[in-house]
């Protein structure tokens, strides 16, 4: 198989995998078989048939329905979480590479301290201290800790191309920095960006996942994939589907962002592949 | 060498800072009143009110910080709320078995990383370098904590091979086994990918393509002359990945009931025990840091175009 098809494989199972999230996440109240809330204490612990596909856990629920609608918090944090990330990244990495002086030294310094810091632990030493931890909280606090990636790769850009010819030039007939990063200089990072963002989600699906099965994430009874694990952790043995399915959902989510990352990267960034 | 040593050990230092400072404002500014949370909802409000003295409450927050940082320095990461005794003799006592676990994840990782990498970049393009390619995505899209429940169903439960959880005595390798592989599904991936991508870039070169010209073997050329330069990149990963591995053992020790660090953490979030939260993940920080600077250090020793002075460092480009 050659690169090219490996790389437009690569690209459209992703594709493919982060449209089914997309889709299933914007029609879960119709495409849902069942209310992911609707306890059946008649039907509890069912092994998947064809009435419940996955299933149905230790209250009587439907997991599938579970499933598809926790699709929508881990889309939503994964989002969201990257897009404030983005934010904060390009805006102190833009700052300090255009600035330069002292102001570039500080932010960096700081960057360095946020970067040296395990993303996923952080994330936990935030969470642990809220009473009540809950989806919101949570996609403020990866967004807020994830960003120091993302400011040294605008950083470097920035740098990169601001002593180019036509940066210059804006210089000359007299634009605003601020302008000049926004209009001229930052659309040159979007390829880079945007790997490193759709790359950014499936971490922050994975964390999210891990955060709330350890307790500090979405509470019962909100069908979060990460605590629909810790709640069917105690049947595991007996009744491993309740389990076996939100697991799943988040290793083929992450999976498929993962390859729309990796495909991105060969596409608009060759010089990256080394850097994974 | 020895310049750079100092260089990097300075380097280190507004970096436990700063992980110092946030933890003290997450624990002592942002939860309100450690001392109601020390004595429980119940207690009365004279118990609070000595509590608070005790625990230097009543002093300004700069003195309170001036103390949390020189206590640090000595290794006083505070007092557990439930378990009344020093954070540091909880974390002293875990130690040893999140270092055994993450030792093992690592070998592994490595053992089975770098061995599958190889196999695909020598049948490049071929059906087992797909193969290679794709059960790598998978190990690094995988919860986890999930794969080693998934683990347990399939080894401790259906087959019945392996102890569900626990710690042997000694350690024993039975106990060991599933939690290392769930934990090294991660990083055994990333491995994967690094080799595979460094030695093809590496098997390209001109040197290769002499020694090859020269008629040696292909055996010694890959292992002789292709691995010993693809084998930088991965030195690096072994230190980033090492944040996934403390992360993850978090999870992987709750899951199998592997008494460590991990483990202590997760059994005081439940109890809202935050000084061992907090210093627990204080200490993993730490030995990330500190492993990442000992990575470096090897990293210079291998490669002496590392410690010129213009150069701030692996990683740094990243």
């Amino acid at each position: 198989m050659s690169a090219a098809t490996e790389r437009s494989y690569t690209m459209l199972i992703g594709l493919s995998l982060a449209a089914l999230l997309v889709v299933t996440a914007a029609g879960a109240d119709w495409l849902a078989p069942a209310d992911p809330y609707k306890v059946d204490i008649g039907h509890v612990m069912q092994p998947p048939s064809a009435e419940h596909l996955f299933g149905t856990d230790y209250l009587g629920r439907d997991v599938l329905s579970r499933v598809i609608h926790g699709g929508r918090i881990s889309l939503a944090i994964g989002v969201i979480a990257v897009l404030i990330s983005g934010l904060v990244g390009t805006v102190i990495g833009s700052l300090a590479g255009f600035v330069g002086g002292w102001i570039d030294e500080v932010l960096m310094r700081l960057t360095d301290i946020v970067f040296a810091f395990p993303t996923a632990l952080f994330a936990l030493a935030v969470m642990a201290v809220f009473e009540d931890p809950t989806v919101t909280k949570i996609f403020i606090v990866l967004g807020l800790v994830g960003w120091a990636g993302i400011a040294r790769l605008v950083r470097s850009e920035v740098i990169s191309i601001k002593e180019r010819d036509y940066v210059t030039a804006a210089r000359a007939i007299g634009l605003s920095p601020l302008r000049i990063v926004v209009v001229h200089v930052l659309p040159n990072t979007v390829g880079t960006m945007s790997v490193a963002l759709t790359l950014g989600v499936a971490g922050n699906i994975l964390t999210e996942a891990w955060l709330s099965f350890l307790g500090l994430g979405a509470q019962p009874p909100t069908p979060s994939w990460g605590a629909m694990i810790t709640e069917g952790q105690f049947y595991l043995t007996s009744r491993p589907w309740v389990c076996v399915f939100p697991g799943l959902a988040i290793l083929l989510t992450v999976l498929g962002f993962n390859m729309l990352g990796d495909g991105l990267r060969d596409v608009l960034d060759p010089r990256l592949k080394q850097r994974l | 060498m020895l310049f750079f040593l100092l260089r990097r050990l300075l380097s280190l230092l507004p970096v436990l800072w700063g992980i110092a400072t946030l933890v003290f404002v997450l624990m002592y500014v942002i939860p309100g009143d450690p001392a109601r949370l020390m004595a429980g909802q119940h207690a009365d409000e004279r118990t609070l009110e000595v509590l608070r003295e005790q625990m230097g409450l009543d002093r300004p927050l700069w003195e309170r910080y001036g103390r949390f940082l020189v206590g640090l320095a000595h290794g006083d990461l505070g007092y557990s709320y439930r378990q009344r005794r020093p954070v540091s003799r909880v974390i002293f006592e875990r130690f040893p078995a999140t270092v055994e676990l993450a030792l093992a994840a690592i070998l592994i990782a490595l053992v089975f990383g770098i061995s599958a990498g190889m196999v695909a970049a020598v049948k490049h393009g071929g059906f087992l370098d797909y193969g290679v390619m794709v059960l790598s995505l998978l190990g690094i899209s995988t919860p986890v904590f999930w794969l080693g429940l998934m683990l347990i169903v399939v080894f401790s439960v259906w087959l019945g091979w392996l102890p569900v959880g626990g710690y042997g005595e000694h350690g024993a390798l039975r106990y060991l086994l599933l939690p290392a592989v769930s934990l090294s599904a991660i990083s055994t991936g990333y491995f994967a990918r690094i080799t595979r991508s460094s030695l093809l870039e590496v098997l390209r070169t001109d040197y290769i393509l002499a020694a090859r010209t020269r008629g040696l073997p292909e055996g010694l050329i890959l292992f002789k002359h292709a691995l010993r330069n693809a084998a930088m990149p991965l030195v690096t990963v072994i230190g980033t990945n090492l944040a996934g591995l403390l992360g993850g053992a978090v999870a992987t020790e709750t899951v199998f009931a592997w008494p460590g660090i991990g483990r202590a953490i997760y059994d005081a979030i439940l109890v809202r025990d935050l000084p061992v939260v907090e210093g627990g993940v204080i200490f993993l920080a730490f030995v990330f840091v500190v492993a990442n600077l000992l990575i470096d250090l090897i990293y210079a020793w291998i490669d002496p175009r590392v410690r010129l002075p213009g150069h701030a460092g692996i990683g740094a480009e990243r």
